[in-house]
C-alpha cells in the first residue's frame, strides 16, 4: 500500500468517526504537546513543540472507556548547524556533512482511554496508534562525490501508551495533562525514527453538559 | 472517598513530575563521535615508519573503518594519502614508505555510524 493510500484511508476513517458518532459529552479540543526526541534522534533533534486538533467520545456504555482521534503537525529542529558524515567508495573514505533544512511531520493518530473515575478529576490511562507523515529537506555534502539538495517523505508507524489527568473546568470546558512514550512500530525510514517522549496540555470543549450518570 | 482521593492525588504527582523529566534533555551529535589520537610514529630505516593510532572512546556507535592520513603540510587532510582498514581496534598501525627528504605529518581517524572522528597531527 503506497504512503498516500495510508494517508487517505485513515483520514477518511477519522473523518467518519468524528462526523458518525454520537456527540453525546464527546469533546473537541486543542492539544499542546513538548516532543523530546529518544534514541539516536536524541543527537539530532532538539526537543520540539506540537500542536494538534483532538476528539473524543463520549464514555462508551459503562466500559468508562472513550475513544479518541487526532490530528497534528510539529516540526523538528536540528542540534547543529551540520552533521558530519561520510562515504567509502572505492576503498578511500571522503568525509562530508548534512545541514538539516526543514523537518515537519504530521500524526494522525486514533486511540483508546480508560477512565477510571469520571468526577471533576479524571486521571487516565490510554493507548494511540500514530501514522506520521515526515516532510524533510537538507543539504548533503560528501567531498568529491555529492554536493545536493534534497527532499523526502517518509511515513512511521507508532504506538503511544499514555497517562494523564482531566480537569472539568465548568460544565463545558476541560484541561488535560499527561505524558507518554512514542514507540516506533514501522516506517519506510531507519533514519527518521519517530521515538519519543511526549508530555501534552490540552483543553477541550464539552460538545454537551455532562450529567449525573457520567459522574 | 480517601482512597479515591490518594489515587488522583498520586496520580497527578506522577503526571506533573513525568512532564517535568521529559522536558530536560539535551544532546549533540559530538556525544557519539569516536575519538582517537596518534600514539607514535616509528622510523624504520630512511624512507619508512610506522604509525600508531588509538581509539580513545567509540563513544557507543560500534566502529566500522579506521584509517590513516598523512601529507607534508601540518594538519593533512582525511583524503590525502589515505589507508584506511575496515576493523574495529582499539590500536591499529600501519606501515608507510615516505621520502626521506621530506617532513610528514600523520593523523588518524575512525568512522562509526554517526559519523567520523580525526586526530591532531603528529610529526
Amino acid at each position: 500500500m503506497t504512503k498516500t493510500r495510508i494517508y487517505k484511508s485513515l483520514s477518511a476513517l477519522v473523518l467518519f468517526l468524528w462526523l458518525g458518532s454520537a456527540p453525546a459529552l464527546a469533546q473537541y479540543g486543542v492539544q499542546y504537546s513538548y516532543l523530546s526526541p529518544a534514541g539516536d534522534n536524541v543527537y539530532i533533534f532538539n526537543p520540539a513543540s506540537g500542536i494538534a486538533l483532538t476528539y473524543t467520545t463520549g464514555v462508551i456504555d459503562t466500559s468508562r472507556t472513550r475513544f479518541n482521534f487526532s490530528i497534528g503537525y510539529y516540526k523538528l529542529s536540528p542540534t547543529q548547524d551540520s552533521f558530519p558524515n561520510y562515504r567509502v567508495s572505492n576503498g578511500k573514505l571522503y568525509p562530508g556533512y548534512d545541514i538539516v533544512k526543514n523537518f515537519v511531520v504530521f500524526p494522525l493518530s486514533a486511540g483508546i482511554e480508560y477512565h477510571p473515575f469520571e468526577g471533576r478529576l479524571n486521571p487516565y490511562v490510554g493507548i494511540d496508534l500514530n501514522v506520521s507523515i515526515i516532510s524533510y529537506s537538507y543539504h548533503d555534502y560528501i567531498e568529491n562525490l555529492q554536493n545536493d539538495d534534497k527532499s523526502e517523505t517518509d511515513w512511521a508507524l507508532g504506538l503511544y501508551p499514555k497517562i494523564g489527568l482531566g480537569y472539568v473546568i465548568n460544565q463545558n470546558w476541560l484541561v488535560a495533562a499527561g505524558i507518554g512514550y512514542n514507540f516506533e512500530l514501522a516506517g519506510s525510514s531507519s533514519a527518521n525514527n519517530q521515538s519519543f517522549v511526549k508530555s501534552f496540555l490540552s483543553l477541550s470543549y464539552y460538545l454537551s453538559r455532562p450529567t449525573a450518570k457520567q459522574k | 472517598m480517601k482512597i479515591r482521593q490518594r489515587y488522583i492525588a498520586s496520580f497527578s504527582i506522577i503526571v506533573v513530575l513525568l512532564f517535568v523529566f521529559g522536558a530536560c534533555q539535551k544532546h549533540t551529535l559530538n556525544e557519539v563521535l569516536p575519538v582517537v589520537q596518534m600514539t607514535s610514529v616509528v622510523k624504520l630505516g630512511n624512507d619508512s615508519v610506522v604509525v600508531t593510532g588509538t581509539v580513545v572512546t567509540d563513544n557507543g556507535g560500534a566502529l566500522g573503518y579506521e584509517g590513516f592520513c598523512y601529507g607534508t603540510n601540518p594538519l593533512p587532510d582525511i583524503t590525502q594519502n589515505q589507508k584506511l582498514f575496515q576493523t574495529d581496534s582499539v590500536h591499529f598501525s600501519v606501515h608507510l614508505y615516505v621520502n626521506k627528504d621530506s617532513t610528514y605529518y600523520f593523523r588518524c581517524f575512525a568512522a562509526n555510524s554517526f559519523g567520523y572522528g580525526v586526530s591532531g597531527a603528529m610529526k
